[in-house]
């Protein structure tokens, strides 16, 4: 489960591991210019904006920048421990992270980074 | 504006606010607030200008508490919810209580998993209450079926006593700096050691500011060859306790309540302790008039028969009026009030989503 997302399953060390990894990555890779698009039920969060321009590497980095610059926001995506809360699914452009390469999923120029609550029951 | 009576009613889909004159002849339902978002903590605050506070547990984007300074016409969020420091490893999972504090804008929070939380702001920034969070027992609680929850926080002067299922009563003397487990008496059913130091599965504590170092407890009962262990009371400030069950068709229930104006009188709902529900599927509150040592049936309003809900943990409540009404909630969403202190009851709403929490105040 090493690579799993943790907004799937919560592995704190694991992600610690993966935020070491990134660290490294953020340090070799270049920051791209992407987009976090942002569920409606949080836009509150950050004066209503449905998308956030970022600067980052990889889906750890963007999310990292949105612990910085819009916090508000932040708490309710990830925990204390850093893990993305169970219930919410990332995507860049159309692929689940997990399908990808986790937090560490380098962002090119353009890319779109999704946050999406997932379906729930009664 | 004349006084009237003020009922929170948390459930699984938000907060309801319920009102009426002192009469109680109507009550008047608006809500939900935070919809869609399981409530199970509420607060009535009335010292100074009331402020009404309840948590909002989001399974999706994490916890949050809410207040009103108008009575529960409108609610928001306070400026941040409490929450572990980073380098703690645990994650807020739920948000269980919420209890005035010493001075006129401090608040006590006990969450999930079990630890303390303290506001001086009125629940716009919180911290730590490293006294029972980091307690040395703190990493060996077990979850109870509800989480690992600390549910109870009681102030009696410079006493605080804390409920914890399952961690058990603890208990400070020095205002909530440091705590230990105060647990003499009170069994477990659950574990081969029955009077273990700490470990049981509280599930409420009551006091009553009239009568110091009186306290009730309903704690886990229910079990099997270990009869007696579900009610108990303490005549110490917590130090000891002994069983007030005989008497009683269960031993076993979640809330007990106190009379607002007699210390001797206890209300508790026994429940059955496979199903968690009523007897026989007829509704009951059982009351004492003397500490315990008896208890009486009241039950004159209920169906008689094919009831078969539950009252969870903070899901009753008592008015403090010269003839006190008790109201409880019920996971099949009904709401019920009992006036001339239980004698009659009635229901005053059948249709809300499960109820987890209901507190009263007269604002």
């Amino acid at each position: 489960m090493e690579n799993a997302p943790s907004g799937m399953v919560s592995r704190t060390g694991a992600l610690t591991s993966l935020r070491r990894q990134g660290d490294c990555l953020l340090a070799m890779a270049p920051q791209a210019a992407v987009t976090v698009h942002v569920p409606s039920a949080l836009r509150k969060y950050c004066a209503g904006a449905a998308d956030l321009p970022v600067s980052a590497a990889t889906v750890r980095a963007a999310l990292d920048e949105l612990e910085r610059n819009h916090p508000s926001l932040y708490v309710n995506i990830c925990d204390e421990t850093g893990s993305v809360r169970r219930h919410l699914n990332v995507f860049v452009n159309s692929s689940h992270v997990r399908d990808l390469e986790s937090w560490d999923t380098a962002l090119a120029p353009g890319d779109v980074v999704t946050i999406l609550a997932a379906v729930s029951g009664g | 504006m004349p006084e009237r009576v003020l009922l929170t009613i948390g459930t699984r889909k938000g907060l309801f606010i319920a009102e009426a004159p002192k009469t109680r002849g109507t009550f008047a339902v608006r809500g939900p607030f935070g919809e869609g978002v399981a409530v199970y903590s509420t607060l009535v605050d009335t010292r100074g200008k009331p402020r009404v506070y309840a948590s909002s547990c989001n399974a999706f984007f994490g916890m949050k508490v809410l207040r009103s300074t108008d009575l529960g016409k409108t609610f928001h969020e306070t400026k941040s919810a409490p929450a572990f420091p980073k380098d703690d490893g645990r994650a807020l999972a739920n948000i269980w209580s919420l209890e005035p504090g010493k001075d006129a804008q401090d608040l006590f929070c006990g969450v999930e998993p079990a630890s303390l939380f303290e506001s001086h702001d009125g629940g716009d920034s919180w911290e730590l209450v490293p006294g029972i969070s980091n307690h040395e027992h703190a990493r060996k609680w077990q979850p109870g079926a509800g989480g690992l929850c600390l549910h109870t926080i009681l102030r009696e002067g410079n006493l605080m006593h804390l409920g914890i299922s399952t961690g058990g009563h603890y208990l400070s003397d020095d205002g909530g700096k440091r705590f230990a487990p105060s647990n003499k008496g009170i069994g477990v059913g659950f574990a081969p050691d029955p009077f273990p130091e700490f470990g049981q599965c509280v599930h409420k504590i009551a006091g009553h500011p009239k009568a110091p170092g009186r306290l009730y407890m309903q704690n886990h009962g229910g079990a099997p060859g270990r009869p007696g262990i579900g009610v108990l009371r303490s005549d110490d400030h917590g130090r000891t306790w002994r069983s007030i069950a005989k008497g009683l068709p269960s031993d076993f229930g979640f809330p007990i309540v106190v009379h607002p104006h007699d210390p001797e009188t206890v209300y508790v709902l026994p429940l059955e302790p496979m199903t968690r529900t009523c007897p026989g599927g007829a509704p009951a509150v059982w009351r004492s008039k003397n500490g315990g040592e008896s208890w009486s049936r009241l039950a004159r309003g209920f169906p008689k028969k094919g009831a078969f809900f539950t009252v969870q943990r903070d899901a009753m409540d008592v008015d403090d009026l010269k003839s006190p009404a008790l109201y409880f909630g019920t996971t099949t969403g009904q709401l019920w009030m009992g006036r001339d202190g239980g004698e009659q009851w009635s229901c005053l709403f059948d249709s809300l989503p499960p109820i987890h929490n209901v507190k009263v105040a007269v604002v």
